[in-house]
C-alpha cells in the first residue's frame, strides 16, 4: 500500500515539476515526496495549485513535526512499557547474589506479634540465643525445605522463629516456630497433618499434645512448634511455659470445625481427625478434606468428607473421584447402600465408598473388607443425616 | 516561490556526500550491534572435568560396589562397609584433595536426624585423611544462615575436630551450570567454589522422609549444591532430583541409615518422628543405595518415582540386589 503510494505521488511530482527543478534540488523534491505520503496516510486538503502545496507544506512543518514526535515518543512509550512488563517476569535462574544466597540481614516482615513478644516474659533461665527471623511465603522453604509445601498449600501467611538457650546448660536449646496459617482451619490442617502418634495430649491450648523432645499447638490462627535440642524433664518445664506465655499472650478467637461433628463416634479412633488442605488421596481436585480413623474389627479404615459451595458441585466432585479411582484400576461393584448414587469400589485390595449429601462429598476407603466399609458407610451416613435434622 | 526554493538550496554534490555519510552512519551503527549481538546467550562460565560436561568424580575404573552394614555405631558401621568395598584406600589415593558434601540443611540438633551426623562426617574425613588425602573439605548450602545450620548440627565441630576445613557457600562460590540435555538445571547458580581442584566428591546422607519427593537420600543431598530460588524445583522434584544425580557422579555416596526418619520429613523436629533402623549403607552407584534406603523408610523404590527416572536416565540401576551387595552385621 505505501509502496503504491510513493509510486503514485512520485508521478505525480514528476509531472509537476521541470526536470531541472528535481536535479538541481533533490532533497527538497524528496521532502516534497515524503510530505505527499505522509498526507496520503493522514489525508490533509491538498491545494490544487502546486505552488500552495509548497507553500502551504512549509506552513505545516512545525505541526508534522509535532506529529511526528508524538509518533515517536509513543513508539518509546511502547518499548519502555514492554521492557518493563519483560522485566517482571520473573527469572529465578537470573538473580543478584543476595538472591543466590540471601544475605542473614534480609529486611524482617511487620509482624505483630514478634516472636519474642508473643512469648515475653520468658521463663527464667531462659534466653534468646538468636535474634527473631521471620518468613513469608516465598522464602519458607529458606528455612524448612521441602516441608513448605505442606504450609503454602494450607494457607501460610508467615512464619517468625526463634531460639532460646537455657543460660546455665550451653547445649540445652528451644527453638520455636510460629506459623500464622491464616484462621484457624488452616492452623488445624497443619497440625494435623503432622500429628505424632501416640503423642500426649496438652490443655493449654485447644489443639496441643507434646513429644519427648517438642510441644506442638493451635492457637486460633497460628501452629506453634516449640522443638528443643534434646529430650528431657530439664527442657519440657520451660517448653510448656514458653507455650502457655504464648497462648496468654496472643488473643484469638476459638477455632469452630462442625465437620468433626458429622463423623460418627462409634470406633472412632481418638484424636485422628484432620484436615487435608489440597492433593487428598492423590487427586488434585479433591482439596479441604476432613478424615478420621476408625478401628473395626482389629482393621484400621478411614472415613472422609469435604464441604462444597453447592450440592451439584459436591455431587460431581464424587464422580470425579470415582473415574479417578476407575482410571487406576478400581473396579465398580454392586451395592446397596441407603443414599442415591453411593459407589462401592474396589481398588488394590481394599474398598471404599463414595457419596455425595448435600454440599457434602464424602466416603469410606481403606476398608480391608467390603462388609467393613458398607458398615461404616452407613453409620457415616446416618451421622450425617442425623447432623442435618432428618431424624 | 523560486526564492523560497533556491533558499537552502543543496546542490547534486553536496546530496551525494550527506547521502554517503548518512549511509555510512547507519551501516556503522548496524555493524556495532551485530558486534555486540551474542546468539547464543550467556555461556556457563565452569570448568569441568569431563568432557561431557559433567562433574564427574566417579572411579570409571571400578564396576558398581555397595555395602550394607548393620549396627548402631556410624564408626564401626562406617569402617566395616568401607573394608568390605576394598578399605577407603580403593577410593582416595595420596594427594586426593576429598570433598564431603553433607546435608546441613537446618539449624538442627543431631538427635533430630535431619542433617548429616557428626560422628559421619568426622569419621569419614578422619579416613580420608588416613588414606593420604592431601585435604578434605566440607561443604553445604543450607541457604538460611549456614554458619548457624553447621554449628548447631553438630558439622562444624566434627569437620574441624576431624582435620577438614568448612566451605561456607558464599556468593562468589556460584556459577551458571547447565545439565546437558537437563530441563531444569540450565544456566542455573550452582555451588561450585568448593569441586574447584577437588579430585573426589563424597556424599554423605542421612535416611528421611520428604514432604515432596517422599524420601530424602544420597540423591537429594546434592540438591544443596543449588542456589536461587531453587524451592520453584519442587514442584517437579523427581526431576530436579535426576537431573542433579546426572549432574554430579560422586566418587562415593554413604547413607546413613542408623536413625531414619519415617515421618514428618525432611525437617521432622520430634524424637517420635525416628525410628532406630541401624544401616549404613557405603557404594558407588547412587540410585541403588536410594532404592535400598527406600526400604528402610518401609517404601518400595518404585513409590519412589525419581529412582526410575534416574535409572532410566543412566546413572546406576535400581535393582541393588544386581550389585550383589557385601552385607553385614556388626
Amino acid at each position: 500500500m505505501i509502496a503504491l503510494c510513493i509510486i503514485d505521488d512520485t508521478k505525480q511530482l514528476l509531472a509537476a515539476f521541470p526536470k531541472a527543478f528535481i536535479v538541481a534540488e533533490p532533497d527538497r523534491f524528496f521532502r516534497l515526496s515524503a510530505n505527499k505520503l505522509f498526507h496520503r496516510v493522514f489525508p490533509p486538503k491538498f491545494p490544487s495549485n502546486i505552488e500552495d502545496y509548497v507553500i502551504r507544506a512549509n506552513k505545516n512543518d512545525s505541526r508534522r513535526q509535532t506529529v511526528l514526535s508524538i509518533v515517536i515518543l509513543s513508539m518509546l512509550a511502547v518499548i519502555g512499557a514492554g521492557l518493563v512488563i519483560t522485566q517482571n517476569r520473573y527469572n529465578p535462574a537470573i538473580l543478584s547474589k543476595d538472591e543466590i544466597w540471601p544475605s542473614a540481614d534480609r529486611p524482617k516482615l511487620p509482624s505483630p506479634p514478634s516472636a519474642l513478644e508473643a512469648f515475653s516474659p520468658l521463663p527464667q533461665g531462659l534466653e534468646p540465643l538468636t535474634a527473631p527471623e521471620a518468613f513469608a511465603a516465598d522464602h519458607l522453604s529458606d528455612k524448612i525445605d521441602g516441608k513448605a509445601e505442606l504450609y503454602l498449600s494450607a494457607g501460610f501467611i508467615r512464619l517468625l522463629c526463634q531460639r532460646f538457650k537455657d543460660a546455665a546448660a550451653s547445649d540445652l536449646w528451644i527453638e520455636a516456630f510460629v506459623y500464622d496459617m491464616g484462621n484457624g482451619q488452616n492452623a488445624f490442617a497443619v497440625f494435623s497433618a503432622q500429628r505424632r502418634e501416640n503423642a500426649e495430649s496438652l490443655e493449654l491450648a485447644q489443639y496441643a499434645y507434646r513429644s519427648t523432645n517438642a510441644i506442638f499447638l493451635v492457637h486460633g490462627r497460628y501452629y506453634v512448634e516449640l522443638i528443643a535440642s534434646e529430650a528431657s524433664d530439664q527442657v519440657m518445664q520451660p517448653m510448656e511455659m514458653l507455650a502457655a506465655t504464648f497462648v496468654r499472650n496472643t488473643p484469638t478467637a476459638k477455632i469452630t470445625i462442625a465437620e468433626k461433628d458429622l463423623f460418627p463416634p462409634q470406633d472412632l479412633v481418638k484424636d485422628s481427625i484432620a484436615l487435608i488442605a489440597a492433593d487428598a488421596f492423590g487427586f488434585d481436585r479433591l482439596n479441604q478434606v476432613y478424615t478420621a480413623e476408625y478401628r473395626l474389627n482389629g482393621e484400621t479404615l478411614m472415613a472422609y468428607l469435604s464441604r462444597r459451595q453447592t450440592p451439584a458441585e459436591a455431587e460431581a466432585l464424587a464422580a470425579a473421584y470415582e473415574n479417578f479411582l476407575l482410571n487406576f484400576g478400581g473396579q465398580a461393584l454392586e451395592q446397596q447402600l441407603p443414599i442415591k448414587d453411593a459407589r462401592l469400589i474396589e481398588i488394590l485390595d481394599t474398598y471404599e465408598v463414595i457419596f455425595s449429601y448435600g454440599p457434602l462429598m464424602a466416603g469410606v476407603r481403606e476398608a480391608a473388607t467390603r462388609d467393613q466399609a458398607v458398615k461404616l458407610a452407613n453409620q457415616f451416613i446416618s451421622q450425617i443425616r442425623e447432623a442435618a435434622g432428618e431424624f | 516561490m523560486n526564492s523560497d526554493l533556491n533558499k537552502n538550496s543543496l546542490n547534486r554534490r553536496q546530496f551525494l556526500a550527506r547521502s554517503a555519510k548518512a549511509g555510512i552512519s547507519i551501516a556503522a551503527a548496524c555493524s556495532a550491534g551485530l558486534w555486540f549481538h551474542d546468539s547464543m546467550g550467556p555461556a556457563p562460565s565452569v570448568e569441568t572435568r569431563s568432557d561431557a560436561g559433567l562433574l564427574d568424580f566417579s572411579m570409571t575404573d571400578q564396576n558398581p560396589k555397595m555395602a550394607i552394614v548393620r549396627g548402631s555405631n556410624r564408626r564401626a558401621a562406617l569402617n566395616s562397609a568401607l573394608k568390605a568395598l576394598g578399605g577407603i584406600e580403593s577410593f582416595v589415593k595420596k594427594t586426593d584433595r576429598v570433598l564431603l558434601k553433607v546435608n546441613a540443611a537446618f539449624a538442627s540438633p543431631p538427635v533430630l536426624s535431619a542433617t548429616t551426623h557428626p560422628d559421619v562426617v568426622s569419621e569419614m574425613t578422619r579416613l580420608c585423611l588416613l588414606a593420604g588425602a592431601a585435604s578434605v573439605a566440607v561443604t553445604d548450602n543450607p541457604i538460611n544462615d549456614p554458619s548457624s545450620c553447621f554449628a548447631l548440627s553438630g558439622i562444624m565441630d566434627a569437620a574441624r575436630g576431624a582435620g577438614a576445613t568448612l566451605f561456607l557457600p558464599n556468593p562468589d562460590a556460584f556459577k551458571p551450570f547447565s545439565v546437558p540435555d537437563a530441563r531444569l538445571i540450565r544456566s542455573w547458580p550452582v555451588l561450585l567454589g568448593p569441586l574447584k581442584n577437588i579430585t573426589k566428591v563424597i556424599g554423605l546422607a542421612p535416611v528421611k522422609d520428604h514432604h515432596r519427593s517422599g524420601a530424602s537420600l544420597t540423591m537429594k543431598n546434592w540438591y544443596g549444591l543449588l542456589g536461587g530460588r531453587r524451592n520453584i524445583f519442587h514442584q517437579d522434584i523427581n526431576t530436579i532430583i535426576t537431573e542433579l544425580a546426572l549432574m554430579i557422579r560422586p566418587t562415593l555416596v554413604i547413607l546413613d541409615g542408623t536413625t531414619s526418619m519415617m515421618t514428618n520429613g525432611p525437617t521432622g523436629g520430634s524424637l517420635s518422628d525416628l525410628k532406630q533402623t541401624n544401616t549404613m549403607i557405603v557404594g558407588t552407584d547412587q540410585v541403588a543405595a536410594d532404592a535400598f534406603g527406600a526400604t528402610l523408610l518401609e517404601k518400595f523404590p518404585s513409590a519412589l518415582p525419581y529412582i526410575g527416572k534416574a535409572e532410566a536416565a543412566g546413572v546406576g540401576t535400581a535393582d541393588y540386589r544386581a550389585l550383589q551387595p557385601v552385607e553385614l552385621s556388626l
